[in-house]
């Protein structure tokens, strides 16, 4: 299984990159290659909604920067966890950036699923989605939010399976490897 | 809400000026403005880019008594940028102890012609007014937003008068100091048009667009696929 870690850790909150590196290397230590974007130290400009990426140049964003290195990544991986402290109940603009610039993988054609409207899938195969979101103070409702934000995302980039983690920021470093043991003994099925 | 009330919008659209977020956003300040509330404007995307243009919306969402967020659906949530704009706004709030708590509305439109898609990014909204110290006032959630195609909401047709008659109720509650009517929650649980006839004229639309660029063999390119076999 290919694992594609997004870290959108806020440059002030980096010592919540210890996070990014329990969860790299509990997934190498189940023979899964592993590879880590920090968000913040790549050059990715928001998405400005001109839907090129659909009508001009289909698949492929209009912008060269590294989001379009991090799409190709993200629709060749097996899992893509998205990591982040939460915000909101959402994520952080590090991480929202980059998803942001994910449209490209999918269709602007629509179809239905569970009786709602969405785009239609570009690719055969997308990626599972591991949605781990860090709380930096207690927050019962930001953990509700989050928990529907990575739902949403799972219909619309047309995962196969998804899970989301809400982690307190004090022990995320230390609870995530078993976090992580427990998403890959359910998610045995992912070749 | 007092004589010579004063609301802040923030358009969270990054394509500004030619954006539904705008049109949604300036008709509901132009029914605020009959109520006697004058209404300021903000692309926040651009503001972002000046620390002048950023103090500037400070100064403004943070002296406003209402403060209107528009945007459009981006990824199930908020576009990047906006979120950056309400770190700030709350930064700012937390490092100043306000002594006002305004109304907060979030009014979310996406290119789905059900609203509800539009739910979870309203209750991240609401958990921002929660911590900036806003008093919350509720979320508008549109869908079929993509149809209006940035232009003027009230020129825009009689399909959209069930959001033009949200909004209207919207902004005479507001300029009372109240929430969101749920009457005007009821207005906009029916999309502008039905799930079916969106689909179809929107899918059409899309190829136009191609059609227009050349690029309508290639609608359903794979582009990485060739890239990551």
């Amino acid at each position: 299984m290919n694992v594609l870690v997004l870290n959108g850790i806020a440059k002030e909150n980096s010592g919540l990159d210890a996070v990014s590196c329990a969860i790299c290397s509990t997934f190498q230590s189940a023979d899964c290659p592993t590879s880590v974007f920090r968000l913040r130290d790549h050059h990715i400009a928001p998405c400005v909604g001109c839907y090129s990426c659909w009508t001009k140049t289909p698949g492929m964003c209009v912008i060269d920067d590294d989001a379009r290195d991090i799409a190709g990544r993200f629709i060749s991986s097996d899992l893509v966890v998205f990591l982040c402290e939460i915000t909101y109940g959402g994520y952080s603009y590090e991480l929202k950036k980059a998803l942001d610039r994910m449209i490209p993988l999918i269709s602007p054609l629509f179809h239905k699923v569970n009786r709602e409207v969405h785009h239609q899938p570009r690719y055969d195969k997308y990626p599972s989605i591991l949605a781990v979101g860090i709380l930096v103070e207690p927050d019962q409702l930001d953990v509700e939010i989050f928990h529907r934000l990575a739902g949403r995302n799972a219909v619309n980039f047309d995962c196969p399976s998804y899970a989301s983690v809400v982690l307190d920021a004090h022990s995320a470093a230390t609870a995530v490897t078993s976090e992580v043991h427990s998403f890959l003994k359910k998610a045995g099925g992912i070749s | 809400m007092t004589a010579h009330a004063k609301a802040a919008l923030l358009i969270g659209s990054p394509k500004g000026s030619q954006s539904n977020s705008l049109s949604i956003g300036a008709y509901l300040a132009s029914r605020l403005k009959t109520c006697g509330i004058d209404t300021t404007e903000f692309f926040v995307h651009q503001s972002l880019r000046s620390q002048p243009a950023i103090d500037s919306l400070l100064v403004a969402a943070c002296s406003a008594d209402i403060l209107i967020v528009s945007f459009p659906l981006y990824v199930d949530c908020l576009p990047a940028g906006l979120i950056q704009g309400l770190d700030i706004i709350a930064a700012r709030r937390c490092m100043e102890p306000p002594l006002k708590k305004p109304l907060f509305l979030a009014v979310c439109n996406s290119g789905f012609p059900e609203p509800q898609h539009s739910h979870v990014a309203i209750e991240i909204c609401r958990s921002f007014a929660r911590k900036a110290a806003f008093t919350w006032a509720g979320g508008l959630p549109i869908g079929g937003g993509a149809a209006i195609r940035g232009r003027p909401l009230d020129r825009a047709g009689g399909m959209f008068s069930n959001i033009r008659a949200a909004l209207d109720l919207t902004a005479k509650s507001l300029a009372d100091g109240g929430n969101v009517p749920r009457k005007a929650l009821t207005l906009l649980s029916k999309p502008p048009v039905p799930a079916w006839l969106y689909t179809f004229v929107g899918s059409l639309g899309w190829r136009l667009r191609a059609l227009a660029n050349k690029s309508h063999k290639y609608l359903r390119a794979r582009p990485y696929d060739e890239q990551h076999p």
